[in-house]
């Protein structure tokens, strides 16, 4: 491979990571401050996503930015509802418990989301919102391509992910995520108000995701297992980062993507590469959290029993 | 009356339908007197799909005896099974077809030996990566097995499936036509069901179950007291496979038919669905909530035109359900059961003391 063809890779891998990202944060945010692994969030995100075509296919004249902000309002909701209902009334269960009810939920919405939106099976109408260009750009002397959709997703995930971290770190719900995420109950006596917190952390989880539901649909049809792949991948980030701190999972979900676009390059695998580049991913992702299996960044956990 | 309660504790068939034997012979007495009514007025009633949809049940049962086994024993949630699963089926339908000659039983030991490595290979990496991350590594995992399934043309049949012309040894061996040898793979099913029934109640009550059971409650105090956390774990992961593959072996030789969409996490996800629902200590519950969740929809609900229409709302109904147990009530249908009749007996002991007036 060549050098460029190497930046190249790289470069086209960069929307991937950006609604990784996106995801991630999310599951990563969940994890701290609640001890659940959402199993339903590339499905809150999916529920975020068909409202965004929903919002465009039923108000024609709304911009299609617009349309976004409402699903990502709905995923808030329904990811607060979750919290809510669920999550804080199972406060005192087990992580694995938490983990099976999330399971739960994951069943209802891989099951309700294509009976409420039934009409729904674009991620939007031709034409509308949707920019199939292709921004050309030289980096180091050398030609360099990259989608605008892709350009788009990159900085935007990039700029929300860098508001998200300001939040953690300057403002008082952020310092309200991190107390709770070291101790819940000492967090309660010091007078934290743990419940707004982790409904919000959910909340936020859930439209963070539908950001990188509406890039990963833009374009194409729409269907409930949209994230599945990105759920997966979102989680495997997480554990291979480390689930201890809140930029640690990033650092996971920008390896993902480079393992798998450099897996799927056929100058590097041979030309059946796009056919097995989801096995090799998941293959190396798996060996390196077995070798890590603290994560990348993280640090050991000692039990006490 | 102390007399006749003496005599009714030496009754010796009320002794025996207290042994959990019992349980079991009478589940598979019943699914057997299902398949006689059929064969006797010719598949009137019950319809051959009820008893396909029971046969399933039968056949998912045997996957969540050995995933209670991870899950009610060695508290570890796994979401590799379907994958378990699915490589039995193919490796049948692959063995069937491009070596006829191969007897059944080998086929058997060999899906089993396949599972056992893998198994020991989970195992391994479940003393790496504790506790709820194991789920979400065994996750990436069954994506492996479903990327196999639909991409390795020549072993799986890709996308289209894999699929047995003729089921193994009633019909290449005895001869019998494809309705007859359905309806002896079914009979032979029972006894399967009664018999793994019965070995696995036996496995869980054993010096191995309680040595896995003080694992689940804690691995340090486990440790402490002589059990060997390498030992117990990998042997939960190996029966949960073993399980797994063989129930793969017996789907593909009764429904000769398997696809990729068939494998993926949502059977996983609904095997721990019925595990849980079931109770995930006790066997007759895991039969029960396996009913629940793969049996109700093919067996009762196809005749209601609601349900058959969205066969949505029962797959929700399940969500509720996990939900609803995992929050209000953890022992499952059998701890429902149980607590029914306790409720019932103190009725019942509240209504003598004011009809008889109190002892002594």
């Amino acid at each position: 491979m060549s050098i460029q063809a190497i930046l190249q890779t790289i470069i086209n891998s960069l929307p991937t990571i950006g609604r990784y990202a996106l995801v991630t944060m999310g599951i990563v945010l969940i994890f701290r401050t609640t001890a659940t692994t959402n199993f339903a969030q590339g499905l809150i995100a999916t529920f975020g996503t068909f409202t965004i075509s929903w919002a465009a296919y039923t108000y024609t004249d709304l911009n299609l930015w617009i349309c976004l902000l409402i699903g990502m309002a709905a995923a808030f909701l329904l990811g607060m509802f979750v919290d809510v209902a669920l999550i804080r009334t199972a406060r005192h269960i087990t992580p694995a418990g938490k983990q099976m009810i999330t399971m739960g939920v994951m069943m209802i919405l891989v099951n309700v989301i294509p009976v409420v939106f039934r009409d729904i099976t674009l991620w939007n109408k031709p034409g509308k919102g949707f920019n199939a260009d292709i921004v050309s750009f030289t980096l180091f002397g050398m030609p360099m391509n990259i989608t605008y959709m892709g350009l788009l997703s990159f900085s935007l995930a990039v700029g929300l992910l860098a508001a998200v971290f300001a939040a953690l770190k300057f403002t008082k719900w952020g310092l309200g995520v991190r107390a709770t995420a070291a101790n819940e109950t000492v967090a309660q006596m010091l007078g934290v108000n743990t419940r707004v917190i982790t409904a919000f952390s959910w909340a936020l989880a859930g439209a963070l995701a539908t950001v990188g539901g509406f890039f990963t649909g833009a374009g194409t049809a729409l269907n409930v297992t949209l994230m599945g792949n990105t759920q997966v991948f979102g989680f495997l980030a997480c554990v291979l980062g480390g689930f201890g701190s809140f930029p640690a999972p990033i650092l996971g979900a920008i390896i993902i993507p480079l393992v798998y676009n450099f897996a799927g390059n056929p100058a590097l695998m041979g030309p059946d590469a796009g056919m097995w580049q989801n096995m090799i991913t998941f293959i190396v992702v798996l060996l390196l959290i077995l070798i890590f299996p603290n994560g990348l960044l993280g640090r050991k956990y000692v039990k006490k029993v | 009356m102390e007399n006749s309660v003496l005599t009714t504790r030496n009754n010796p068939v009320k002794k025996a339908l207290r042994h959990p034997f019992s349980g079991f012979i009478s589940i598979g007495a019943a699914l057997l007197a299902l398949q006689i009514i059929a064969m006797a007025n010719g598949g009137k009633w019950p319809l051959s799909s009820t008893l396909n949809g029971f046969a399933q049940v039968m056949i998912f049962a045997i996957v969540g005896y050995g995933f209670s086994f991870l899950l009610g024993y060695a508290g570890l949630a796994s979401l590799g099974t379907a994958g378990f699963v699915g490589l039995g089926a193919y490796l049948t339908a692959y063995v069937l077809k491009h070596y006829p000659g191969v007897p059944y039983i080998a086929i058997l030991l060999g899906v089993l030996a396949v599972s056992l490595i893998l198994g020991l290979v989970v195992g391994f990496i479940s003393l790496r990566i504790e506790g709820i991350f194991l789920a979400i590594v065994t996750l990436g995992l069954s994506e492996i097995f479903y990327q196999i399934f639909n991409n390795w043309i020549d072993f799986t049949n890709g996308p289209n499936g894999a699929s047995v012309t003729k089921t193994p040894i009633f019909q290449t061996i005895l001869g019998m036509g494809t309705t007859d040898s359905r309806r002896a793979f079914f009979i032979l099913l029972v006894v399967i069901t009664v018999g793994l029934l019965m070995l696995t109640y036996n496995l869980g009550r054993s010096r191995t179950g309680r040595a896995m059971l003080a694992m689940k409650n804690s691995t340090s105090a486990a440790q402490a007291m002589g059990i060997s956390l390498l030992r117990y774990r990998l042997l939960a992961f190996l029966i949960s496979t073993a399980y797994a593959g063989f129930a793969g072996v017996l789907f593909m030789s009764y429904f000769k038919y398997a696809a990729p969409q068939g494998y993926t996490i949502m059977l996983s996800l609904n095997i721990l669905a019925a595990v849980l629902i079931g109770g995930s200590r006790s066997l007759v519950g895991t039969f029960l909530g396996t009913f629940i969740v793969f049996g109700t929809n093919t067996i009762f609900l196809q005749d209601i035109a609601l349900f058959r229409d969205n066969p949505w709302i029962i797959n929700v109904t399940i969500g509720i359900v996990i939900i609803l147990v995992v929050m209000f009530y953890r022992g499952g249908l059998v701890q429902l059961a149980q607590n029914t009749k306790q409720t019932f007996n103190n009725l019942l002991n509240g209504w003598r003391m004011y009809r008889y007036g109190e002892d002594d």
